[in-house]
């Protein structure tokens, strides 16, 4: 026992702290890192990059961990669109009979509940990414933008079957199997960045306030009805004077369904533009989607 | 002995942290100004500054012990150290990435032990090839042998808590934060997991263990840290430390923290740690012997506070203990109430083997009622200690979730009401199986969307007799100030106030059922604030007498003197106030 910290009076030992200059000098001196605060946003990446793997294995364990509890385990990420296409199809195709101007009705449905549906389960999940792992950003330490982008990844690998059951649909509502399905993983892939960026941005708005998380079914219901889902957005935006049609034809949630019908139907011929449009929405809501949000991390986890 | 060669680890420069706090609603708190003014702190956010200015540096190979009151900022203060919560002021430098044994919030509850070993592990920071390495030794020292094929799920809380720490200390990091966590499993795989701390810590690592108990930091520790309300008080030798620690505990006002003014008539009960409040409520608060004590782990704050309606319903108070063994305290308390029965909430999980025989070794027949989680024991607790078939209410709390479970456990009216836990995975087929061998007529569920869906609320429908409600406005304070306008009349002699803050509400756990058993109202207050309902419940009442549970830490002296002005002086009968 050295003692030497105890005075004569029996105080208690307390070391006089450092100076906030000395303190800053002696970590530098011994190569310690700063734990708070944003990383440079070069880093960032690099350390979300170093991370993949992690993002990999969470995101495919908490799709399987999904329908674990559910007897039929991993059949309902099939059956569940299966039975929401059958039902689509019973009340569009037999009962109303509707077509609104598209051939293959049942088809056009099916490709934009499927893809809608996959937009609006990553930014719904994406948003509360944050606010819904307290417990996690509290207890380990990792660059936070991997639970948005392994929300992402989650619904992507939940949607596969949904996406296959699109392929296995398309020839028996009499499309034929063209080499433009090839097309569709790209227009899949474009749609991932653009929703993951769509999510990283409401992530750190819900991060600021809470009260936000509300808004964002709101936001995802009126884009559903914005968007071409149940009824051709190109016959819809005619009757619009030309910008507002354009931006209806344009924005990303319309870009997404268009470029997945391009691919996979006849009745719609590919244009460039639209998947121009596609794939500078992607570059531009994730790039920025990824800055806004790298500008919150170090407050991230205080409450 | 060389300490001052050792190149530091951990630098922490004048950190003070404020974080946010979501209390929920507040109906009516202050008056028409709440809605009207931008004041953060009149709204559902407040701000609690947890650590004030602290400074130290840390060196390879020392180990750490935090040592300091409940609700003092320990462990809010290793957040700050393991880089998870960010500082409001000052900052933390640290040698790579520290790992607090927390690695259980990334696990996945539905899958194998086997594939969480790969998500916890690299979680961490490992590498996918680098948990092949170390996969093996993971499974060999959590002992869990073949059943790392089986689905966490299935695991009992022994075996769960087994595999967390040993993925959490699979990745040798060179800053490790251990937060009470050595509470876990027998005495061997605590023997084992000791050993492989000090592993850890020769290997040129610095350990930092929280701990309420002097006894595991003495034994671990070569330095001690003494937090008292979020300020170092001191740092240096553990003996030394510790020995003034525990010296002012038992001499409480002493030159550190600053001696509280006395406030007649509103009396405090506070103890150095949630055991010892506990223990000093049940005695102060109740006189007679009972029949049955409950004992609930005070590492298990939900399962405790559920465990109150129906201690209550057989007049037993609900006693904290200490996991894993039985404090003199608690024993002395057990010893004066002279109970026929101790009922232990939990399995050997929860409340260790070592606390069971201790009181066995009392001559008290002992009852374990409960399963391997809080969830499950809360089922059990619904009916098993007064064999109901039938209950009037029950109230589904989020486990994680305090402040709804001690909204529950006051809402509930004993005998005919109690508190049933859910999960993160919500509504399990157990749970709905529970209920279904009940009546109850009514089902109250104070979680939200995120834990019971519409799909769950709608089976739950099918289980109650009178239908199903969703409760998410009042906070406990708001609920305890309901249920007392309800059940007593102005002019009472004694009101029972305890913090509803999430940090103290180990210190509402005893107290809720001692003050039910002495037909006195119970209300909450904040650590540093009079809620608007508070306030008119108290002028309501106008108490004698008003009884403070928990200490300094957890509701300010200024709240003390502002209790004060509620009591309506019985000067000129009674004298003195008698004692309670």
């Amino acid at each position: 026992m050295t003692g030497s910290t105890v005075s004569e009076g029996g105080g208690l030992p307390l070391p006089s702290p450092l100076s906030p200059a000395e303190a800053a000098d002696l970590a530098r001196r011994h190569g310690l890192t700063p734990l708070a605060g944003r990383p440079r946003l070069r880093s960032y990446v690099a350390q979300v990059w170093e991370r993949r793997q992690f993002i990999l294995t969470l995101s495919s364990g908490q799709s399987t961990a999904r329908y674990q509890s559910n007897r039929l385990g991993q059949l309902w990420s099939l059956l569940n669109p299966a039975l929401l296409v059958v039902s689509y199809f019973l009340i569009f195709g037999v009962l109303l009979r509707t077509s609104r101007g598209v051939d293959n009705f049942v088809g056009f449905l099916s490709i934009g509940v499927v893809l809608f549906g996959f937009s609006a389960a990553v930014i719904g999940a994406g948003s509360k990414a944050l606010s819904s792992n307290v417990a996690l950003v509290r207890a380990l330490r990792f660059p936070r933008a991997a639970l948005p982008i392994s929300v992402a990844m989650t619904e992507l690998i939940a949607a596969l079957p949904a996406l296959g059951l699109l392929l296995v649909l398309m020839p028996v509502l009499g499309e034929p199997i063209r080499v433009q399905w090839l097309l569709l993983p790209v227009s899949v892939l474009l749609q991932v960045l653009q929703i993951t960026g769509l999510s990283l941005v409401g992530a750190r708005l819900v991060d600021i306030s809470r009260d936000l998380a509300n808004l964002i079914p709101l936001f995802l219901r009126i884009s559903r009805y914005l968007s071409g889902v149940f009824f051709s957005i190109a016959t819809f935006s005619a009757g619009f004077p030309e910008p507002v049609g354009a931006v209806l034809r344009y924005q990303p949630f319309a870009v997404q369904l268009e470029t997945a019908r391009q691919s996979l139907m006849a009745e719609f011929p590919f244009e460039p533009q639209v998947w121009l449009a596609s794939a500078g929405w992607s570059v531009g809501l994730f790039v920025v989607g990824f800055v806004v949000f790298w500008r919150g991390e170090g407050s991230y986890g205080r409450g | 002995m060389g300490e001052a060669e050792a190149t530091p680890s951990v630098v922490v420069s004048h950190v003070d942290i404020v974080y946010r706090v979501f209390a929920g609603r507040r109906p009516g708190s202050r008056g028409p100004r709440s809605w009207l003014s931008r004041d953060e702190e009149n709204r559902s956010v407040r701000t609690v500054h947890a650590v004030k200015d602290v400074s130290f540096v840390a060196r390879h190979g020392e180990s750490i012990g935090i040592i300091g009151r409940n609700g003092s900022g320990k462990s809010t203060l290793l957040r700050a150290v393991a880089g998870l919560m960010p500082p409001t002021n000052g900052h933390v430098w640290s040698d790579g990435t520290p790992s607090l044994l927390g690695v259980n919030a990334v696990l996945v509850k539905q899958l194998s032990g086997a594939r969480n070993i790969y998500i916890g592990a690299q979680a961490l920071g490992l590498s996918r090839e680098e948990v092949d390495d170390v996969y093996a030794d993971i499974v060999e020292f959590s002992g869990i042998g073949d059943a790392i094929d089986l689905p966490m799920s299935a695991y009992s809380s022994g075996m769960a808590a087994r595999l967390r720490f040993a993925i959490s200390t699979a990745a040798v990091p060179p800053v490790l934060v251990v937060d009470e966590a050595l509470a876990t499993g027998d005495a061997d795989f605590r023997a084992r997991s000791r050993e492989r701390i000090e592993g850890l810590r020769e290997r040129a690592g610095t350990v930092f263990l929280v701990s309420h108990s002097a006894a595991s930091i003495r034994s671990m520790c070569d330095r001690a840290i003494w937090l008292d309300s979020g300020e170092l008080v001191a740092d240096g030798p553990v003996d030394l430390v510790l020995e003034a620690y525990q010296s002012s505990s038992k001499r409480p006002p002493r030159s550190h923290p600053p001696a509280e003014p006395d406030v007649p008539g509103v009396e405090r009960w506070s103890g150095d740690t949630r055991y010892h409040t506990s223990a000093l409520t049940s005695r102060r608060g109740l006189q007679d012997q009972t029949d049955t004590v409950v004992l609930a782990s005070g590492a298990d704050l939900a399962l405790a506070l559920a465990c109150v309606p129906g201690g209550a319903s057989v007049a037993a108070p609900v006693l904290l203990t200490h996991p894993t063994r039985l404090m003199r305290t608690t024993r002395a308390e057990i010893e004066r109430l002279g109970p026929q029965q101790v009922v232990l909430a939990g399995g050997p999980g929860i409340i260790g083997a070592e606390v069971a025989e201790a009181v066995d070794a009392l001559g008290v027949v002992v009852h374990r009622l409960g399963g391997d989680d809080s969830v499950a024991t809360s089922r059990v607790m619904l009916t098993d200690l007064t064999e109901v078939t039938t209950l009037d209410v029950v109230y589904l709390a989020p486990v994680g979730e305090s402040g709804a479970v001690l909204t529950a456990a006051i809402s509930s009216e004993p005998g005919t009401s109690r508190v049933l836990l859910v999960g993160e995975d919500g509504l399990t087929a157990e749970t709905e199986a529970a209920l279904e061998q009940l009546s109850v007529r009514v089902i109250r569920v104070l979680a939200d969307d995120d834990t019971l869906d519409g799909a769950a609320l709608e089976r739950l429908r099918s289980l109650a007799r009178e239908g199903v409600q969703r409760v998410l406005t009042p906070t406990a304070a708001a609920a305890a100030a309901a249920v007392s306008q309800d059940s007593h009349g102005r002019g009472v002699d004694v009101v029972y106030v305890a913090s509803a803050d999430d940090t103290a509400v180990g210190d509402a756990v005893t107290g809720a059922g001692v003050a039910e058993m002495a037909g006195a109202p119970f209300l909450l207050v904040e650590r540093d604030d009079v809620p608007q309902v508070t306030h008119e419940e108290l002028e309501r009442l106008a108490p004698s007498h008003i009884v403070l549970l928990g200490g300094p830490a957890t509701i300010t002296p200024a709240v003390r003197a502002r209790l004060a002005d509620y009591l309506v002086s019985d000067a000129d009968d009674a004298g003195p106030a008698p004692a309670l």
